[in-house]
């Protein structure tokens, strides 16, 4: 079968199997930033942005995302470029072994750009943060550079959105 | 992974929906959020038919006496953040959709399908059943076309589902307020036990979800709505080991292999006070 969906901003379309799942579908695609985990939807490994939210990649067959818009963590923002919320996530070394981190910052994007800007609460952070599992345990930093990247996100003088899309 | 799914379909009408499962050549299912998919069960099925294309995600009020309709493909994450779900009344449909997994599951889940797994997830249908609400089921016509059925949200015998599709759910509206309190082993399992409460005036509803028990599913707790109910406005001092013997001795035998029965009742019975006492104002809502 054919699966077309818009992929990081541009249209692609795949050949795939009615028992492959998103997660599978785009790691033989090469975007590997979305990790294979628990494949139950309990830890957060493989968040993708299915149109705006963020689901677990592992529970979307492929099939299901026809004619819908994902984004990855490789369309958020590039060696170059990275997007605030990565930043954050760096200037804050909330990383350690890393395999958890690209679910976390798609979790952070999609929470922040619901919210629509204004402060960001800890028990916001957390909460936004509770589906994912980080086997080094390090999960202090993270809610940190989340509110941190909030904070950027509200703030004009950082890299904005619309300019980066 | 551990599919071995052959086919996929997404239909456009219930009826076609209805026809894609009655007629499959091996064992078909409905898939709407597909949050159960990995979860086991699910190795044998051979065709999935994706409810997404169908017009069932629709948040309405309509009616008189006014009554809340929502469609069965609206997401945990919509019940709990819709407009239209504000206030008292509903705050045991927002509780017990806040309390499932997390928020990315909550981005998937959906309300019909909450409900279809009610053997094993009590959550959401014990919110359901005691706010009174009705199911709208769909089934295929002798000849052609479909029927909607309105049935009462079930206990534990759920067989008026049975060969139908779930396309929304009916929750009447007016003065009230309700709580739903849950225990689970870890944020991502189904709870252990639920409770939810709802007080409509004098009319009380109370529905105890626990695993396990059998017959499994939801029961109404009649016993102790009718001690609440008979309280009024003003519960006695001692009201909460009252209402904690009330449940435990209408709670059923079950036994599990992981926790013991009386650990269980005890649970369920410290989970049906919380409820109560939230709903009575002694706790906030969530």
């Amino acid at each position: 079968m054919n699966v077309e969906l818009t992929l990081n901003g541009e249209a692609v379309s795949w050949e795939s199997e009615p028992h492959e799942f998103l997660t599978e579908l785009l790691r033989r695609h090469g975007l590997i930033g979305t990790k294979r985990g628990c494949e139950s939807g309990d830890c957060g490994a493989c968040a993708v942005l299915l149109d705006g939210e963020e689901v677990p990649s592992c529970l979307v067959l492929a099939a299901q995302a026809h004619g819908h818009e994902v984004t990855t963590i490789e369309g958020l923002g590039s060696w170059e470029r990275p997007h605030p919320i990565q930043e954050a996530f760096v200037d804050g070394t909330a990383v350690q072994c890393g395999y958890c981190t690209p679910g976390m910052v798609i979790a952070a994007k999609a929470y922040l750009d619901r919210k629509g800007g204004g402060p960001l609460s800890e028990r916001e952070a957390r909460e936004l943060l509770a589906g994912h599992v980080c086997r080094c345990t390090g999960y202090v930093k993270p809610i940190a550079a989340v509110l941190r990247a909030a904070e950027a996100l509200g703030d004009p003088r950082s890299a904005g959105e619309e300019e980066r899309a | 992974m551990y599919l071995s799914l052959d086919r996929y379909s997404r239909p456009a009408t219930a009826e076609e929906a209805l026809r894609l499962v009655a007629e499959s050549e091996g064992p078909a299912a409905f898939i709407a959020g597909g949050t159960d998919l990995n979860a086991g069960d699910h190795e044998a099925i051979a065709h999935l038919v994706d409810l997404q294309a169908l017009p069932m995600k629709e948040v309405r009020v309509f009616g008189e006496p006014a009554a809340l309709h929502l469609g069965s493909l609206v997401t945990l994450s919509t019940l709990r953040r819709h407009p239209l779900l504000g206030g008292e009344l509903l705050a045991a449909v927002r509780e017990a959709a806040g309390g499932y997994a997390n928020l990315a599951l909550q981005n998937r889940s959906t309300l019909g399908g909450r409900v279809m797994a009610a053997r094993v997830d009590h959550d959401l249908p014990a919110a359901l059943l005691a706010l009174g609400a009705r199911l709208h089921v769909a089934r295929l016509r002798d000849g052609f076309g479909v029927a909607v059925e309105r049935v009462a949200a079930p206990e534990a015998d759920r067989t008026a589902l049975d060969g139908g599709l779930l396309v929304g759910v009916e929750v009447p509206l007016g003065e009230g307020r309700s709580a739903h309190r849950r225990f689970g082993r870890s944020a991502v399992d189904v709870p252990l036990a639920c409770v939810s409460a709802c007080r409509r005036g004098d009319r009380w509803r109370v529905v105890a979800g626990v695993q396990a028990a059998a017959p499994p599913g939801l029961r109404r707790l009649r016993r102790l709505e009718e001690l609440v109910a008979a309280w009024g406005s003003a519960p006695p001092p001692d009201w909460r080991e009252a209402a904690r013997e009330a449940c435990r001795a209408e709670l059923p035998e079950h036994a599990c292999r992981w926790i013991s029965a009386d650990y269980r009742r005890d649970l369920t019975a410290t989970l049906a006070v919380r409820a109560l006492a939230a709903v009575l104002e002694e706790e906030e809502l969530a």
